[in-house]
């Protein structure tokens, strides 16, 4: 069943998906070669502010797009389980929990490719870019990476490859973690919100998250500032970690995040099935 | 799933739903719908009819009671066994009417899609047509031909002619009849009693709170009363008030 209720949902964002990829690429290209006229020294004057201001649109459109892409599947999820569809959606025979598993799937497969898209526009941007010496400013970026991957290897004695690896692998699981802390964040909001308003389901759920992001934002700074001592105690005192442990610190650091936050996500997806299973709010 | 032939299509006991505390739209309600039989559940605006349903499709949740089909305890899995048609257009505006059909094909195994565009062509909606392109008549229509067009266990259908033509009333009333399986059961909520009367097997006056205040076979209070269920509804409910 979840494959059919996937393909359901796959096919409602899809199309809209698509059209707004490929301007996204399009603004990509737009901006690169506003880019390119700005460095152009024969440039008229005249045409210059036309030029930024295309330059300026062509970096909010790029953005816009995975906000819009974001908004899509928010949208598609409200109006599926809170609003007259969910009479549909809630009589299928499907478990309810598979419902639910297909717009996390859904939003993750969206929100990937979203970035992937978003990805491409930039490097296409940074692509017809040119540089001082007019090559593409995207090589300029690779070796800027290049330089900062042989300072971090001076760091850690050399062993570059094993720590890129590991590092790389950390941030990849902290990513994975971070999307679906967000995703479940907002489907919780707006579950809280479309199962205990009565009238004003979506003022509701705004309210719920940005209380949300407000506990979030402490949660932040004292965490932050723990760790700023921890720093500065490190600094002081460097013999109570030996340089050779700090990379394992640190790994730790990132992978103990990264569980925390998937914790809080999986209390977030028992609470909306749970709401979903038993306190549906439908006038 | 196994289905209890030997136990009624729908039987709720004790059932209690408060959207306000203390204020219960059903307070106590008990129901038993045998299987064969078209029931009528009648009664004022707010006496809980349509809550009564929404209990019984799993939209809402009862604060107390049972509910069971065919046997079973009411759950996400009875769901195939429940046809349900809110008062309300549910389905997604930006549809087309022959997705529709591919949609109630891949979730119901029982949905009969052949018949389904026979009626909606009988009906003269256009299968190429985006819902949001029909009129509400129309919506309404296609919503009750999509129902219809399962071959489930119950069938429950609330207000379905209350926003079509009178014409195609009748079309849409031998439709039910036509489609009615003898091991199925329908129940029918609306306020046209006249319209739908010659489909009812069995009929019950629901009052505040989900109190039953007369129910039984149609045709045989018609003879013993010698009025119709129309006529009686009104005599009932003259001077019924919420208490």
């Amino acid at each position: 069943m979840l494959r059919k209720v996937l393909k359901y949902d796959l096919g409602a964002i899809w199309k809209i998906w698509l059209i707004l990829s490929a301007t996204s690429v399009a603004l990509g290209a737009v901006g690169g070669v506003c880019m390119r006229l700005v460095e152009n020294p024969e440039l008229n004057f005249a045409f210059f502010p036309i030029v930024i201001l295309g330059l300026i649109l062509s970096f909010i459109g790029i953005i816009a797009y995975i906000v819009i892409t974001s908004i899509l599947i928010i949208v598609r999820y409200y109006n599926n389980f809170f609003t007259d569809e969910a009479y549909l959606t809630f009589t299928l025979p499907v478990k309810r929990s598979t419902l639910f598993d297909a717009k996390i799937l859904t939003a993750f497969i969206f929100n990937t490719a979203s970035a992937l898209v978003f990805t491409v526009s930039l490097c296409l941007m940074l692509l017809i870019w040119p540089g001082a010496d007019g090559s593409p400013m995207l090589f300029y970026f690779v070796q800027d990476i290049k330089d900062t991957l042989d300072i971090f290897s001076h760091m850690v004695d050399n062993k570059i490859v094993v720590w890129a690896i590991v590092y790389s692998v950390a941030f990849v699981i902290l990513m994975l973690a971070s999307f679906i802390y967000s995703t479940m964040a907002t489907f919780a909001c707006i579950t809280f919100g479309g199962t205990v308003a009565k009238k004003h389901k979506i003022l509701m759920s705004i309210a719920v998250y940005y209380g949300l992001s407000m506990a979030l934002e402490v949660v932040s700074l004292i965490t932050s500032s723990l760790f700023s001592v921890v720093v500065q105690a490190l600094q002081e005192y460097p013999e109570i970690i030996p340089n050779a442990a700090i990379p394992w610190v640190i790994l730790m650091l990132l992978l103990g995040i990264a569980a925390a936050i998937v914790l809080v996500s999986c209390f977030f997806y028992k609470f909306c099935v749970s709401k979903l299973r038993g306190n549906l709010n439908l006038a | 799933m196994i289905i209890n032939p030997d136990k009624p299509i729908l039987q709720c006991q004790h059932l209690r739903k408060c959207y306000t505390a203390g204020v219960p739209v059903l307070a106590d309600f008990n129901i038993s719908v045998p299987s064969g039989k078209i029931l009528g559940l009648l009664g004022p605006n707010g006496c809980g009819k349509s809550t009564f349903l929404k209990l019984v499709a799993g939209i809402l949740t009862p604060d107390s009671g049972s509910i069971e089909i065919c046997g079973i305890p009411r759950s996400e899995e009875t769901n195939s066994l429940i046809s349900y048609l809110p008062e309300r257009t549910y389905f997604n505006a930006s549809m087309y009417v022959n997705q529709l059909i591919e949609f109630f094909s891949d979730f119901y195994s029982d949905f009969d899609a052949g018949a389904a565009e026979k009626m909606l062509r009988d009906l003269g909606i256009p299968l190429n047509q985006k819902l949001s392109a029909l009129s509400k008549g129309m919506k309404e229509k296609t919503q009750l031909i999509m129902v219809m067009s399962r071959k489930t266990k119950l069938y429950m259908l609330d207000e379905p002619i209350g926003g079509v033509d009178p014409a195609s009333r009748e079309y849409i009333l031998s439709t039910i009849l036509g489609n009615f399986n003898p091991d199925a059961a329908v129940i029918i909520t609306t306020h046209l009693i006249n319209d739908i009367e010659p489909v009812l097997d069995e009929f019950a006056f629901m009052g505040y709170g989900g109190e039953i205040l007369r129910a039984g076979n149609a045709d045989r209070v018609r003879e013993t009363t010698g009025k119709t269920i129309d006529e009686l509804f009104r005599e009932v409910f003259r001077c019924y008030v919420r208490y």
